[in-house]
This record gives structure tokens, sequence and C-alpha cells, in this order.
């Protein structure tokens, strides 16, 4: 019985984090994980490995430039 | 003195240019190649410039700005570069989502692997999968679109977006699991899974 109720939490964990559950799921989902602590370890993991990839990845530099350019082209365009 | 805006140009600035840094972004892990990705994030704000009027005010101006490089891209920079033929890995592969379940996490990685990278690993393995997995989890993980936004975007339907979300993150972990045994983390649970079936098959 706990087992089958823990593994329904890990099946919505991806969805969560993904935005998949409808609000009330999603209310649902974060109180019922709560008060499961396997289900909230591997829930807090999810989250930490994904922003461990988002802030792991390569960002190019020089944004700021294009942003000026950008401006700069749209001026010329205009006039 | 400063030109003033036209209210084109405010709404641009207001709407538009908050999602430079993203584009552009997601267009180097398009092209691989900083020239090629200003050229393409610029191609992208002209383009979102002239065609101003036809964004409604208060849809999803980044989705939108997203499709129009996609597009972009597919269009001018995809067809230059010597990729090989792709393939449409969806039709190839026949997915069971039964089999497979809905989808797939991300837990069941080590979150230590990160804290040894040195920065561009992350790049790496997410650069070595192919383009069409690439960009799912670009769009879905990195950036928090929606399954829907993302069907949107990329014109496939939601149904592939989720089945091609599950094959890129396997694929992408697996990268990950490598790069974590070629640092010399074990991973346990796959020696206990096989011991386990083992014992099962005795």
């Amino acid at each position: 019985m706990e087992d089958a109720r823990l593994t329904e939490l890990m099946r919505k964990i991806t969805p969560y984090f993904d935005k998949q559950l409808s609000l009330q799921d999603e209310q649902d989902f974060l109180q019922e994980i709560k008060n499961h602590p396997a289900g909230q370890t591997a829930f807090h993991k999810e989250r930490i490995i994904r922003d461990k990839l988002k802030s792991n990845l390569y960002r190019p530099p020089h944004t700021e430039m294009i942003g000026d350019q950008i401006r700069n082209r749209i001026l010329r365009e205009k006039d | 003195m400063a030109k003033e805006l036209s209210p084109s140009q405010e709404r641009f600035e207001k709407e538009f240019l908050p999602h430079l840094e993203a584009l552009h972004s997601f267009a180097f892990h398009l092209c691989f190649n900083e020239e090629d990705a200003s050229d393409l994030v610029q191609e992208t704000f002209m383009k979102a410039f002239r065609f101003i009027d036809k964004f409604e005010e208060g849809t999803n101006a980044k989705a939108w700005l997203f499709k129009i490089l996609k597009n972009a891209y597919i269009n001018q920079y995809r067809k230059d570069s010597r990729q090989p033929a792709m393939v449409d890995y969806d039709e190839v592969a026949v997915y069971s989502e039964e089999e497979e379940g809905p989808s797939t996490s991300y837990f069941d990685l080590r979150e230590e692997i990160f804290d040894q990278m040195m920065g561009d690993e992350v790049s790496t393995a997410l650069n070595a999968l192919p383009e069409e997995f690439r960009t799912v989890i670009w769009l879905c993980d990195i950036e928090g679109f929606s399954y829907e936004e993302i069907s949107k975007i990329i014109d496939i339907p939601i149904g592939t977006v989720r089945s091609r979300l599950f094959r890129a993150r396997n694929m992408l972990k697996e990268k990950l699991q490598d790069y974590a045994a070629s640092m010399g983390f074990k991973d346990m649970r796959k020696q206990k899974r096989e011991k386990r079936q083992s014992q099962e098959e005795e």
C-alpha cells in the first residue's frame, strides 16, 4: 500500500515540474509529498538537479551588444 | 538629444527585448557558433519588429519569438550547415508510453556529479544530442515552456513533445552518467538492479 503511494507520488514529480498537472492536482500533490519523506527527498533532488542543469549550461557572451545592434537596425530601418 | 521612441519601439522594448538573453542562448545551442547565433537572434528580433502589429498584446511574446527563431534557423542556418540528413526518430521508433511510463525524472541522477563539473560538461552532453532532442530539453527544462507551447514553437503534436522529451532526458542522463563514471562515480543502484535481476532469474 505504502509502496503504491510512493510510486504514484514519484510518477507525478516530472509532470509537476513540467507544469502538466492541473491546479487542483498540483495542490494535492504538494500537500501529499509534504507528508511523505521518501517522496519529498526525490522531489527536492529533482528540483536541485534541474537547477544545476540550468546553471551549468554555457551562455554566450555579448548579449547586451546584440541588443544595441538590434536597436540601431530598427532606428536605421525607421529612417 | 535622444530620439523619442515610437509606440512600436516602446512595445518592442517592453515586451520583446527582455527575452533577448534566452533567445541568444537558445540560438547558440542550435548553431554552436557565436557569429551565427548573433545573426540569427538579430534576424529574429527584426522580423518580430516588422510584424509587431500581428502580435496580440498580452499573449506569450517569448513563445512567439522562439517560434520565429526556430523557423529562421530551419530556413536559413540548418540548410547551410553540413549536417547529415535529419532522421525523424519519432517515426523510426515506435513508442509505447504505457511501457516507458509517461515521463522520466532526473532524480535518479547523483547530484554530486554536478559539483565535480568544471562548467562545460552539461553543455557538452546536451550538445551531443541530436537537434530534435536538444531542442525539447532546452525549451522545457531550461526555458520552462509547457508541452503545449513547445508543440506550437516546433510544430509537432503534444504527444510527440512528450515522447521526444522522454527519450531526450534518458539520452542526456546516459551521457551525464558516462561522465560521472569517468570521474570515478560508481552507480551502485545499477549493480544492485542487475544482482536482483540475476537472483530472480535463478
